[in-house]
Formats: C-alpha cells, structure tokens, sequence
C-alpha cells in the first residue's frame, strides 16, 4: 500500500479503479474487524459466512452459524428491526440491512447488523423522563391542592378539640370525623393517579379510544390545573380509535395542558376536543384521503406570535422564566405524533389564545394497521 | 415449487410465525400475518409461536432471531427472517398464489 496517501485522498469518494488496488486480504480484514455483525445468507437462507461481529450479536461461534438455516433476510425500504435471542442472554435488538450480492459465483444476500440495544434503552430512559418532567411542572397545582385539603384538614381537628371538650358524646363529631376521612379520599385518589402517570412503562403501542383516554385523564387535569382553570371536554364519539402509545398520549396532553394553564395565568377554559379528520394539506402525506382522529387542546390564553410558533418544538425552547419551564415540554408533544406517524398544527392569535392540533391515523386505515 | 406441510385439520398449508412478546415488531408481525391469511382467503394456517412463552419450541427448531416466518414441516426449514410486509414477496416465497384482488 502507498503510505504516502494523505487524508484528503482517502475521504475522495471510491471509484472501481481504486477498489481493485486494495489487495482481497484488506477487504477480508476490514470485514473480519467491523463492528457491525455481516453475514452471508444464500437465497434458501442458509448461513455461507459470518465475520466475528455477527457471531458476537447472535451469541453462537462462527463455526456454528455456518449452514444454519437462519432464513431469508428480508427488509422493507432500508432496514429490518429483529429481535436476537442469545444462548443464557437478554434478547438484543439488532437493525438488518439486506442487500444483494454475488458469492462465490451465485445470488446471495448480505445482513449487516447492528445491536441497537444501548440506544432504545436510552430512548426509554428519554421517555421516562419527559413523563416525570411533565408531573413536575404540575407540582405548583398540587402543592395549591393539598395546602388546600391540609387547611381543611387543620380547622376540622380543631373544631373537633372543642367539640369533644364540651360534649364527647355530641353527635356532630361523628359527622365531622366522617366527613374528615372523606376529604382524605380526595387526596389519596389524587396521589394514587399521579402515581400511576409516573410509573415507567415500556413504549408500546396499542389501539386506543382518545375519548375514553382524554376522560379518565381530566380528572386529574381538573384537580391539578387550579380553581380558576375550567376544564371542558367536547368528544365526539365519530372519532376513530388511533394506533399510540397511551402512556406518551397521557404525557402529550398533560404537557400541552400546563402550557395552557401558564398562558392563561391560572384562569380560563380549556378545552379538550376530538373529531375525525381528514388532512388534506400535509404534502408529504402520499393518501390525501387519510383518516385521522384530530385532538384540539385550546386555550383562552395569552396566545403566541408567528415568531414564537415558528420554534415552539424546538427541545429547549421557551418562553417561560428561568426555573419555570424547560422547553421540553411541546418537543415531547412533537415527538410522540411524528412517532405516530402523525402531525400538529397550532393556530394562535396573541391576546385571544391557542390552538393546538394533534392528528393521528385511524388504525383501521391500511397505512396505519401494521 | 409449495413446500409447505398440509395440516391434518383442515388440508390448509400451514406456517409458523415465531415472535417475542408484544414488542412492536411482534406487533407488526402479527398484523402482516392476518394480511397474509386474508391474500389467500383463509386458505393458509400460521401458528403464532411466543418464544417468551415457549422458548423450548423454539430452541427445538433452532429459531435465532424473531420475526421468523418458516414452514418447518421441511428440511432443511424453509425461513424468512425480518419485515414480512411484503405480501406478494413473502408468498411467493412459500410458493404460494395470492386469491385476493387487491394489491
């Protein structure tokens, strides 16, 4: 090899010519050291080859995997996901490439694969955050919440005090004890459900009633967003039930919710809306005629300028003060829909509020059932 | 070019998908699985294996990787291993001809 070759010759883009100068023992030794796990399959999906990465990510010897009916790779568009089960081990996830080539003289198909573990597990990480990120920006809402059932909590025992020190068998203290030990059910039912928001759970997507969802969640938003904020649902039951992680719904709406109880200065109306929809100005959408499910959470708040709207998904934007919101808060919204396969749109009008609209594709539809 | 096995049930050729829990490949797996039974009007069987659920099936038919698609009924088994989103690709894999008239 010429030792003379510079850096700016070896980034040049490979012609042909320059590939037949490398000797077959380099290629062999680029492939035998890669990180990324190559096999050989033939068209009956026999294992012809396996470089030591491939062995590594499938848990057996190289030896081993030789002639082992393996099956077919098959990807759509660039890249298969498969799950891996090793020998005694976790499974691993692995992205395949499959790409067609010549071996020995016959068609064959290359998989190159790569353990994708470390990073989904980051992603998962990623999420559980997001979601805890989100229960603490309600933290104000629940502080107010709970200072409120502690006062009542305080006057009751007091009252209680006197009551018993002037006639222990009184009626009223039975009533007020009960009614006490009422009021602690409030507050329990407010903790088991915030709770049960902040569990980890893994992503995974399921068919899922938004009307059914959104109720079960706005007990908790009404709890939580404050006296003066009223909580208002308008659901219409044509919606069609969605393909989602309900889970990352719960943190997409409650995130879009204490945006619009900080522009509405604690006090309000939200609302929550559903529909169904068809979009018909998303360029990229190849079926015009899709069926969407459209989630509306408008604000009668502040609203936000075109400048503002313009950056609003962007991680780490924000117009809030220091200490008061990260700005991760509508990047999460943005995230989960486009992982949906869905889109947003936001109408905002300053000094009359926002509108923030989440379309996400009815699973019935073809393009969304796999 | 059919290799796969008759089922003693119903004389329907029959296949194995074998999946992992309810990860969303597996879920994508069993979506494409009904799509493929619907292209041949029911007219083929695919049994759904958990490997979480019944690992020892599994290691009997040396699965490596999930989703497999495979008629085991042959030797050396015939395989898919990946997306089986492609209908008409997967069929005519197994060697079979699609009955339905849509795409």
């Amino acid at each position: 090899m010429n030792t003379e070759r510079g850096l700016a010759e070896v980034l040049e883009p490979v012609d042909d010519s320059r590939l037949t100068g490398i000797s077959q023992p380099s290629f062999r030794l680029l492939i035998e050291n890669t990180a990324d796990g190559v096999l050989v399959v033939d068209l009956s999906g026999a294992v012809l080859y396996a470089n030591p990465a491939a062995g590594k990510i499938l848990g057996h010897s190289r030896e081993d995997l030789l002639h082992v009916p393996l099956g077919r790779p098959i990807a759509r568009g660039e890249t298969a996901e498969i799950t891996v089960h090793r020998p005694g081990g976790k499974p691993a996830e692995v992205e395949m490439r499959v790409v067609e080539v010549s071996w020995d003289g016959k068609p064959a198909l290359l998989a190159s694969l790569r353990d994708i573990s470390a990073r989904r597990a980051q992603e998962e990480r990623q999420r559980q955050s997001q979601k805890l990120e989100a229960v603490g920006r309600l933290a104000a809402g629940i502080v107010h919440d709970f200072n409120n059932l502690i006062a009542v909590f305080e006057s009751g025992l007091r009252l209680l005090e006197k009551r018993l020190a002037q006639d222990p068998n009184d009626p009223k203290v039975a009533t007020l004890i009960e009614e006490l030990l009422r009021r602690t059910q409030n507050g329990s039912a407010l903790t088991h459900r915030l709770l049960a928001f902040s569990r980890r759970q893994v992503l995974s997507p399921q068919v899922t009633d938004l009307n059914e969802r959104i109720r079960s969640l706005t007990s908790l938003l009404d709890r939580t967003l404050g006296s003066g904020i009223r909580v208002e649902l308008d659901l219409d039951k044509a919606s069609c039930p969605v393909l989602i992680d309900p889970d990352q719904l719960d943190t997409a709406i409650l995130n879009l919710a204490v945006n619009a109880r900080d522009a509405m200065a604690g006090a309000g109306v939200l609302t929550i809306e559903t529909s169904r929809d068809v979009l018909s100005d998303v360029e990229e959408l190849e079926n015009s005629t899709a069926s969407f499910s459209r989630i509306t959470v408008r604000d009668t708040g502040c609203g936000m300028s075109r400048e503002i709207v313009a950056h609003v998904f962007e991680p780490f934007f924000t117009t809030k003060g220091e200490g008061e919101g990260t700005g991760l808060g509508l990047s999460q919204v943005y995230g989960f829909v486009r992982q949906s396969e869905g889109h947003v749109h936001i109408d905002s009008e300053v000094g009359r509020g926002t509108s923030i609209h989440l379309f996400l594709p009815c699973s019935s539809s073809p393009t969304a059932a796999i | 070019m059919s290799a796969a096995s008759l089922s003693a049930s119903n004389g329907h050729p029959s296949l194995r998908l074998y999946i992992a829990g309810e990860t969303p490949g597996a879920r994508r797996a069993l979506a494409n699985r009904r799509r493929l039974i619907k292209a041949l009007d029911g007219a083929l069987q695919i049994e759904v294996i958990d490997i979480l659920v019944r690992p020892e099936e599994a290691e009997q038919a040396g699965i490596l990787a999930t989703p497999t698609l495979s008629d085991d009924s042959i030797h050396p088994p015939r395989r898919l291993i990946g997306d089986i989103s492609n209908l008409a690709e997967v069929l005519a894999y197994f060697g079979y001809d699609r009955k339905d008239s849509t795409r």
